[in-house]
């Protein structure tokens, strides 16, 4: 979100009081969390005590682990797990997924035009820089027309929740989005955990999950929608990730492959199999743009499909994710979302950015440098906290080594308020504690948007802490859509 | 100029192959200055061979052999007609400069002014640059002759002193190189001039009182670059002339790695060798 | 039908608990023999032991039962070893492992680690019967659950394939190793002496118990060679093998839709045919030697006939319409 007045938004950019997700104020739970206060003073720390241990331990049982990289033997842990639910009302949950429909339908639209015409940029809504900078933008893309002109069928957004209460969009993932078996697994687990607290909520389902990314897949088939073979493609199991494509594949019932199991002949997908070649119409690729096919892209990828973007290009054959839908992720191109809501649909976003300054409109740009001390300077083309400046943990000659970088490149840059994530309790060593959350939704989009109603409630278990990467000490919660209050 | 074209690759394989691969860009471009007016490709083993024209305009084609093979042989051959290309103006425009940069925002010269793999700007090329004097002083045209003279000047045509993807300061270094040096130098320094310029890769037709070092029977790369009102215009800075009807345009691209003529994979575990052979001869037109 | 790669791994993860089942079973069998016998005695029984795995050491060590047990069992870099067979057993069951039983993944996971954290000092002090034993138990446990916990399709066929074609080549291996070392003499009546070495053979097949119940505990090597290679109900038997090859060749042909006169099918098809109809006397009287040859070189032919119809085939050989069930 661009402030519409510098002088209002300025005072949001002090880390304020975090929202709190369970209460009002002290000891006043909101109306939505209070059944959970009272199940769980029935229950008793010792109680609830041995149901994390259980939980834990139907994680390590049913092998819903994550890989660590760097051990030959392949060393999996379980993605920790808080038993405490969080609680999404069926209000909040309206204006997200009204939010997120109307972000994936115009993302969807930007990428078109991106491939196609670019009268976006031509119209000057969105810098040429920054889109052909982009190392994800692909030419091989140009002119290609996905079935339905559909590039995103599985997103994964990431929002927050400022401290006025409002959910604001951290970040997009329209490339390869993980993390939905951890959704899903964690349900399993709380219904298991918890049924009686889960009965006393009148809780969405996400189980379907798999169907409606099963019929996703189906709409943007080649043919016709009941002949379509559909697969999971993997880069195997030395990905960290490789337990949820097997999940999600056992989920769809659909195939797991590998690059060597797929072979392209005259334009056509075919899977090996014992009694020859079958053909392929649709894969749900897991596997970054760089190494699907080494004929169009890295050439030295071993996990790839040779003459996929040929037979992709003839229409033969289906990607989910199209290729090249990572420009439309990157930093800089996050920024002017909001911008490409408008300018698509001609509607204002009904769940808004984190607020950004672009650093090449000059008013934000002096807003910014004046407040470099308050704000978070990222560099729009690194990733992972590379090139980053955090204002209130900085030093003087940090901050004006970043002005000066600034004031020469300023395009390069973005600057947001330093974030203060919403706190939500969680169950750590006996007893119950805050902590901040953020939440990853997941959207499908075939012939028109899903919206699962939950999400991966992502957690910083770390006292303090903002980082809530699994990498970085993070966990995770089920997250609790509602189809109404419990007192109305 | 009508123009009969026959360049016959073929791959050696030390083992046997299988499930090979292939696309080519080697088919002619229809374009301004030129009409491809027959174009025929077969391979040795047969393969089935389809099409499709990449973003840029030019022709891919490509096949697969998914049989056990330890040799390919493609042959392409085409029938091109150049014209002459229209003569540029001789009074420079001094409004030139602004009107390029009015370009630069626009989308589809966002690629012909940026850096590029092989097109790449080094402290090398801006100290031969400046040695050579080539600024924003004279109108664009002018600037871009004296560069490609400057660079005929200061590097010798050498075939085998460079490999066609190396550096640009290697061929400026050891003053010597192959034409697609010359080409991805001279891009380099049109585009450090905020000129929109882009690589050929094509066929030279030679004439036998030519003296031209880059010779006949092979491939060769050159350079465009845009000026206003006059359009795209060939350089070859390795002859060190301005392309007209003998040189036959094949495709372009930001630069070589765009446009490969052929670009490959297989299954097996065998080294391979290419041998190329080109034959390009004056037609008589009917 | 079924992804090439996934068959693949399945039969080679069933070929290598199979050969780690053997090797053990071998080497706790020699280990205990040669308790009992002469020293001479006990360095043939090691040359028959390596000749029997086609297993080539210094002629110095290959009868010191210390060097002999650390290469079999140990030795990371001899592929036939068990630690290396359990290994790529366990490597193969994990690309697959969705494809799998969990108990099975489990079983074959603990055996890894079993082996893995066994050493050859440790063997010494622990006892090498009780680890040996423990490698066979696991991998019987496995196969065990193959059978009782997987789907009898085709991914089940390519284990059956995998098993018993690897345990047909290891008992002709056997058989060629202790009846060619003793020669002609083999086959007069077993003295006393022999007794041991001729017990031991049946150990190695796991098959003593089985020959007294038919034949008595009098040991006559012409019998024992009959039990070995001809009968049709005994699982460590030639025969046994080959007919469960040909069982499970003849499943994956009708999961695939191969035609009969395919390659594999007609070795499997013939291989036993000629146990089943072949007696011990004809065997003998056209060589043995020839006899066990020729069941190895049709289980090799047969192993590649498989691979290329159904792992390896080229796009091209589909193609041109060589498999059956090409589409």
């Amino acid at each position: 979100m661009v402030p519409q007045s510098l002088e209002s938004a300025a005072g949001g950019h002090v880390l304020d009081t975090p929202y709190n997700e369970m209460y009002e104020s002290a000891g006043a739970p909101r109306s939505h969390y209070r059944i959970l206060q009272d199940r769980l003073k029935e229950l008793g720390t010792e109680e609830i005590q041995r149901r994390q241990q259980a939980a834990d331990l139907s994680f390590l049982q049913q092998g819903i682990t994550f890989t660590v990289y760097g051990e030959k033997t392949g060393t999996e842990r379980i993605f920790p797990y808080d038993v405490l639910p969080r609680i999404v009302t069926a209000a909040e949950w309206d204006v997200l997924a009204r939010g997120m429909t109307q972000r994936i339908t115009a993302l969807n639209l930007f990428l078109h035009d991106l491939y196609h015409d670019a009268k976006i940029i031509a119209d000057g809504i969105v810098p040429a820089d920054l889109v052909y900078s982009c190392k994800h933008y692909r030419r091989e893309m140009r002119g290609i027309d996905p079935p339905r002109g559909n590039y995103l069928t599985v997103v994964g957004t990431d929002l927050v929740r400022t401290p006025d209460g409002r959910f604001a969009v951290l970040e997009d993932n329209l490339r390869v989005p993980s993390g939905v078996s951890y959704m899903l697994s964690n349900r399993q687990v709380m219904k298991r955990v918890f049924p009686n607290i889960f009965r006393d909520y009148d809780v969405r389902p996400i189980d379907h999950y798999g169907q409606e990314l099963l019929a996703c897949l189906r709409e943007v088939a080649p043919v016709s929608q009941a002949a379509a073979r559909i697969v999971l493609l993997s880069p195997g199991i030395y990905n960290s990730a490789y337990f949820e494509h097997a999940f999600l594949a056992r989920q769809m019932g659909i195939q797991l492959v590998e690059g060597r199991d797929l072979v392209v002949h005259d334009n056509i997908v075919y899977e090996r199999t014992t009694a020859g070649l079958r053909r392929v119409h649709v894969i749900y690729r897991r596997i970054d743009d760089d190494f699907i096919d080494p004929m169009a892209f890295r050439e030295d990828s071993m996990l790839g499909v040779p003459g996929l973007m040929n037979a992709y290009r003839a229409g033969n054959v289906t990607l989910a994710n199209a290729p090249g839908t990572g420009v439309a992720d990157d930093k800089a191109v996050y920024a002017y979302v909001p911008e490409i809501i408008r300018y698509y649909l001609k509607e204002d976003p009904i769940v808004d950015n984190v607020e950004t300054y672009l650093m090449t409109r000059p008013a934000e740009r002096d807003h910014a440098l004046k407040n470099l001390d308050k704000l978070v300077v990222k560099a729009v083309g690194e990733s992972g906290g590379y090139g980053m400046l955090i204002g209130p943990h900085s030093t003087q000659t940090q901050r004006d080594e970043f002005r000066e970088k600034i004031n020469a490149h300023p395009r390069n840059y973005i600057a947001q308020p330093t974030l203060s994530l919403s706190v939500a309790p969680c169950f750590l060593e006996g007893n119950i504690e805050p902590r901040h959350i953020d939440l990853r939704v997941y959207i499908l989009f075939g012939a028109h948007a899903r919206i699962i109603p939950g999400g991966l409630t992502r957690v910083a278990l770390r006292k303090g802490s903002l980082v809530v990467n699994s990498s970085q000490g993070g966990g995770s919660k089920d997250t609790w859509v509602l189809n109404d209050s419990p007192d109305s | 100029m009508l123009y009969r074209i026959r360049h016959v690759t073929a791959f050696q394989y030390d083992q046997p192959i299988r499930e090979s691969m292939m696309e080519l860009r080697m088919r002619p471009r229809s374009d301004a200055g030129q009409r491809c007016l027959e174009f025929d490709l077969s391979t040795l083993p047969a393969a089935h061979t389809r099409s499709y024209t990449d973003h840029l305009g030019n022709v891919v084609q490509h096949f697969d052999i998914p049989g056990i093979h330890d040799r390919l042989e493609v042959t392409a051959a085409a029938l091109v007609e150049t014209h002459a290309a229209a003569p540029a103006p001789t009074a420079p425009d001094p409004a030139a400069w602004e009107q390029l940069d009015a370009l630069a925002d626009r989308a589809e010269f966002w690629d012909w002014l940026h850096p590029s793999h092989y097109a790449i700007p080094s402290e090398r090329l801006s100290a031969f640059a400046e040695s050579a004097g080539l600024r924003r002083d004279a109108d664009p045209l002018t600037v871009l002759n004296n560069a490609r003279e400057a660079l005929h000047a200061h590097v010798r045509y050498d075939r085998g002193s460079t490999r066609v993807d190396s550096p640009i300061d290697e061929c400026l270094e050891k003053q010597s190189g192959v034409c697609q040096d010359f080409a991805h130098a001279f891009i380099a320094l049109a585009r450090g001039l905020r000129i929109p310029a882009r690589y050929v890769s094509g066929y030279l037709y030679h004439r036998t009182d030519d003296a031209e070092p880059t010779g006949h029977g092979a491939t060769h790369a050159w350079a465009e670059a845009f000026v206003p009102h006059t359009g795209w215009i060939g350089f070859d800075p390795s002859n060190n002339t301005v392309a007209g009807d003998r040189h036959i345009r094949v495709a372009v691209g930001r630069d070589y790695k765009d446009v490969p003529p052929n670009r490959g994979v297989f299954k097996g575990a065998a080294n391979q060798t290419m041998d190329v052979h080109v034959d390009v001869e004056r037609a008589r037109g009917d | 039908m079924m992804l090439s790669r996934v068959a693949d791994s399945l039969y080679w993860m069933s070929r290598y608990l199979e050969r780690a089942e053997h090797t053990a079973r071998l080497l706790d069998v020699q280990l205990h023999i040669a308790l009992d016998v002469a020293p001479h005695t006990a360095t043939v029984g090691w040359f028959c032991l390596l000749n029997s795995l086609r297993f080539e050491m210094p002629a110095e060590v290959a009868a010191d039962a210390g060097a002999v047990t650390r290469a079999l069992a140990f030795d990371p870099h001899n592929a036939g070893s068990i630690v290396a067979c359990v290994g790529q057993a366990r490597e193969n069951a994990r690309q697959i492992r969705e494809q799998i039983p969990s108990e099975m993944w489990e079983e074959i996971n603990n055996l890894y680690l079993a082996v893995r954290e066994m050493s050859i000092d440790r063997l010494w002090q622990s006892g090498p019967h009780a680890f040996f034993h423990s490698v066979q138990r696991g991998a019987q446990l496995v196969a065990g659950l193959s059978d009782s916990a997987m789907n009898h399709g085709e991914g089940w066929q390519f284990i059956r394939l995998g098993r018993y074609l690897e345990r047909a080549i290891a008992l002709a291996w056997l058989l060629d190793s202790h009846f060619g070392i003793k020669g002609a003499d083999a086959l007069v009546e077993a003295t006393p002496s022999d007794f041991v070495s001729w017990a031991g053979l049946l150990r190695m097949a796991t098959a003593y118990e089985s020959y007294c119940r038919v034949h008595t505990v009098e040991l006559q090597p012409r019998r024992i060679l009959d039990f070995l290679l001809l009968n049709v109900e005994f699982p460590h038997a030639v025969h046994f093998c080959a007919r469960q090859v040909d069982k499970a060749i003849t499943g994956i042909a009708g999961w695939t839709g191969t035609s009969r006169t395919a390659q594999g099918h007609r070795l499997a098809g013939r291989l036993n045919a000629d146990l089943a109809y072949d007696t011990i006397d004809e065997v003998l009287a056209n060589d043995l030697d020839k006899c066990l040859n020729k069941v190895v070189t049709t289980l090799a032919a047969v192993h590649d006939a498989v691979y290329n119809q159904y792992i390896g085939y080229t796009v091209g050989a589909v193609l041109q319409g060589e498999l059956a069930g090409a589409q």
